[in-house]
């Protein structure tokens, strides 16, 4: 099962037994779901269109676009009167998507989540969160645009004719090693990665991105610009309550995606029995929205910069993102690259599709090859009884045709981290406390760094390493991740005695950390698990308090 | 903890000098008001950037939304500069809000030096009589590398000969080759300040550094240029060579010589030729064996087109434009 799940939109994916990737709908039918929450006064919560819908009447009750405020610690969305953290509402969006789709295709093994490449720890650490409150047995968290050029690598493989059942040995794979940028401009976020893919092989070369730039921030644009005419018009406000503010925002919404294929469009509003009607063509919404545009363009150039990668090194460009569809986004991409960008699957569900081929090239991974009969015939095996699973979710059913397995099981992701990694020393020289990044962002994964530093004092007794994500040495621009402490080192140690810091960051998101003072070895270890950012008391009062929650 | 830096993102972030917030697009991008140059904004939009997006995920929210105005405000000002229309609408308007002259802004920055001095090229292989112009902000290098501002073809010449470069309001040349050699008037330099009427040997190239003023003098002479071919005689790095304007041209088996002859029954200095009494004569310089023109030997005798001159085992025709 793969789940993706946006600030505005959700999908959710799997992978059937011939190996077909399918997009499930929801109840209502729809292939993508809103992610928009509202809870009713009898405590009844309501996810997707519906939810949207409320917003015009009773926008207190509506949470939305809380993906942006993932992995803040201390924010809380207050709805219906009622505190609830960002986790809680996407887990209550994941548990709809998964609700219905159990419904469609049976009870569900294990879910990938999908996060923007460009999101730091705190947040990728929420996202998974979310899954667990959902009650999902969250196998792993995938980079969207990852996930994108996996499901695309997929479905170029169909196209050459091959067929999803007879998945041969080059399955996924491409027959020329390609170099493509994925650029995934959403409803919240924008990334832009480059991967390389050589066989079954993807290899991360970079990525970057904004967690705050999407196509609510478009909307944003066109609200401000139509607003301020009412004013000049009629001398009212309209966002000046919050369901008209809701309302105009949806009329906005409409227009922009409208503007994607007509060149013209009305946007009409009414307010205390004035009205305007006032017409909008498609050069006018992208001069107002420019400079978020340029947003874009700035930080794909930044990052050719970056891997020292010209155009003419970039195979495809695949567009991901329902907001990939406004016409200047093709239009600025062809004019920067020479190249024609390459749009051709549903953009909102690509993500989705990627997440559940890792989903299933996981649960291949942990397939015992026994349970597969030799003939390679369809095998539906009974769950295995008293196997170990995360939270007491129905073990892995072995559902899998034996070449799918096969093929799936060779494919290898090299993945980079997205921000760097560092300790915060003081520079002597500059007598200022710094970030010292050990290992700078688009390191490919796994890897270990090394750097040594001096004790600042002498007989210096414990030496307190603070571990951050950041890349700039500004200690401004860090997150602390957690700590590292040498205790009991031995009297007289001189000042500037050696200390050796080596990070360790393995593809699960995990990082070791090991400081040894090198004269005495005198040694400290700790591990930062990329496992939750609650403790698991909250983790499990809240996946308790969402499960009693009827989602509909 | 203290959010002072909420006041001024701008110094904080990108260290921009204190001064009016927002800043305008130049100062924000950190460029030349009015910089026109399309190359220079980008690269300024993405080192800006570069800058200010690592704290685009900073813990605080009022410190993430003022960096997000940072980011927005530098994207606009990509976009006004960007687009030619746009940016002529943004500049209008910027100067007349800090009401200032923007013509007279761009035109001191256009006002570089004419320039007061220039090399010609008096004799020599190749490119005689050809005027160099020099530019006071530039370095001006000589040698047989194409990509010398004064490129030279001879063996004769170093891949980088010389450099003249101008320092203090005076023209200074400095030697760089170290086989070769250049002489200035007659005498080996490694540096020396250029003046007026200087002659520059490089390499058997004759360099005439003057002022400007003195060069139309100069070329109001109605000099005919002159043009010696090796017909007969082994070889040597230039065949061919000309010249218009320098007093005299020294011919020789020496380095030092101006038009370099390298055989036995050559003389060091063999023979010399100059304009004189509006002819071009040459003059033997006591040659063991003799300077000959037309089978007969001379002392001082008047050149004039296809004479044949004969020095050592060289036969040289001579050929002068009317």
């Amino acid at each position: 099962m793969g789940v993706d799940l946006g600030t505005t939109f959700s999908a959710i994916a799997y992978v059937d037994a011939r190996g077909q990737v399918k997009t499930i709908p929801n109840r209502e039918g729809e292939l993508t779901t809103c992610s928009a929450v509202l809870i009713e006064p009898d405590r009844t919560v309501r996810v997707g269109r519906e939810a949207v819908r409320a917003r015009s009447d009773r926008p207190d009750r509506v949470a939305i676009n809380f993906k942006r405020d993932m992995g803040e610690k201390y924010y809380r969305e207050s709805v219906g009167g009622k505190e609830f953290s960002p986790e809680a509402l996407s887990a209550l969006v994941a548990k709809k998507l998964a609700a219905d789709a159990s419904e469609r295709i049976g009870p569900l093994a294990g879910a990938v989540i999908t996060v923007p490449a460009y999101f730091g720890d705190a947040r990728r650490k929420a996202t998974q969160d979310a899954g667990r409150i959902a009650s999902l047995n969250v196998l792993d968290i995938i980079n969207e645009p990852t996930a994108a050029a996996l499901a695309n690598a997929f479905r170029q493989y169909l196209r050459r004719g091959g067929d999803a059942t007879e998945f041969e040995l080059a399955a996924i794979a491409t027959t020329v090693p390609s170099t493509t940028l994925v650029f995934d401009l959403g409803g919240g976020t924008f990334d832009a990665t480059i991967i390389h893919i050589e066989g079954e092989r993807f290899d991360v070369l970079a990525t970057g991105g904004e967690v705050r730039l999407g196509g609510i921030d478009f909307d944003a644009r066109i609200v401000d610009w139509f607003c301020e005419e009412f004013i000049r018009r009629h001398g009212i406000d309209l966002r000046d309550s919050p369901e008209s503010l809701a309302g105009i925002h949806s009329v906005c919404e409409m227009a922009k995606v409208t503007l994607s294929t007509r060149e013209e469009t009305v946007i009409v509003a009414e307010r205390f029995g004035k009205t305007l009607h006032m017409p909008v063509n498609r050069r006018h919404f992208e001069e107002v929205t420019s400079d978020l545009l340029t947003r874009a363009q700035i930080s794909v150039e930044t990052l050719l910069e970056d891997t020292l990668l010209g155009w003419d090194r970039i195979d495809d460009i695949l567009l991901v993102g329902g907001s990939s569809r406004m016409p200047m986004v093709t239009e600025m991409l062809s004019r920067i690259s020479g190249k024609k960008p390459n749009m051709d699957q549903a953009p909102d569900e690509i993500v989705a599709h990627g997440a559940a081929i890792h989903a299933a090239i996981i649960q291949m991974h942990s397939q015992p090859p026994a349970s597969v009969e030799k003939d390679g015939s369809r095998t539906l095996s009974t769950p295995e009884v008293g196997r170990e699973s995360d939270g007491g979710a129905p073990p892995l059913p072995n559902l899998f045709d034996r070449k799918v397995i096969e093929a799936t099981k060779r494919v290898e992701m090299i993945n980079v981290n997205s921000h760097g990694l560092g300790v915060i020393v003081r520079d002597s020289r500059e007598n200022q406390v710094v970030n010292s990044v050990v290992i700078p962002r688009n390191t490919p994964l796994p890897t270990e760094r090394v750097k040594v530093f001096g004790t600042e004092a002498a007989n210096q007794r414990i030496v307190r390493l603070r571990i951050v994500e950041g890349d700039t040495r500004d200690t401004r621009g860090c997150t602390q991740l957690g700590e590292c402490v040498i205790r009991d080192l031995p009297e007289g140690l001189p000042k500037g005695a050696l200390v050796e810091v080596s990070f360790r960051y393995d593809t699960s998101g995990r990082i070791h950390v090991r400081a040894v003072e090198l004269r005495h070895g005198n040694v400290a270890e700790v591990d930062l698990v990329r496992d939750t950012g609650f403790d698991q008391v909250d983790l499990m009062r809240l996946r308790d308090a969402v499960s009693e929650i009827e989602v509909e | 903890m203290s959010l002072d830096w909420l006041d001024d993102p701008y110094g904080v972030f990108l260290d921009l000098p204190a001064g009016d917030r927002p800043p305008h697009h130049y100062e924000l991008l950190e460029l030349d008001i009015f910089c026109a140059h399309r190359e220079r904004i980008a690269h300024a939009v993405r080192k800006q950037f570069r800058r200010i997006k690592p704290y685009q995920d900073h813990p605080d929210r009022e410190t993430r939304e003022a960096i997000q105005d940072v980011m927005t405000r530098i994207a606009q000002a990509a976009v006004a500069l960007s687009d030619r229309e746009r940016k002529e609408t943004y500049d209008c308007e910027l100067a007349e809000r800090l009401g200032i002259d923007r013509e007279r802004i761009l035109a001191s920055r256009m006002a570089v030096p004419l320039p007061e001095f220039a090399l010609t090229v008096a004799a020599g292989p190749t490119n005689v009589g050809n005027v160099i112009e020099l530019l006071t902000d530039s370095l001006v290098t000589v040698g047989r590398d194409p990509h010398c501002v004064i490129p030279l073809y001879s063996l004769r010449v170093g891949m980088l000969h010389g450099q003249l470069r101008y320092r203090d309001r005076r023209w200074w040349y400095r030697h760089m080759d170290k086989q070769r050699l250049t002489l200035i008037n007659d005498e080996r330099v490694t540096q020396k300040e250029l003046e007026s009427g200087d002659r520059l040997e490089v390499g058997g190239y004759v360099l005439c550094f003057w002022h400007i003023e003195e060069i139309r003098r100069e070329s109001a002479l109605d000099r005919p240029p002159i043009t010696l071919i090796v017909t007969r005689g082994p070889s040597v790095p230039d065949a061919i060579y000309s010249a218009r304007a320098p007093e005299y041209i020294l011919i020789g088996e020496c380095e030092t010589s101006t038009w370099q002859l390298a055989g036995p029954q050559v003389s060091r200095h063999h023979c010399r030729i100059l304009y004189e009494e509006n002819r071009w004569i040459v003059v033997d310089l006591q040659s063991t064996n003799g300077t000959v023109v037309n089978g007969k030997r001379v002392g001082r005798c008047p050149l004039a087109d296809h004479d044949v001159l004969t020095i050592g085992q060289f036969q040289v025709m001579i050929r002068v434009r009317k």
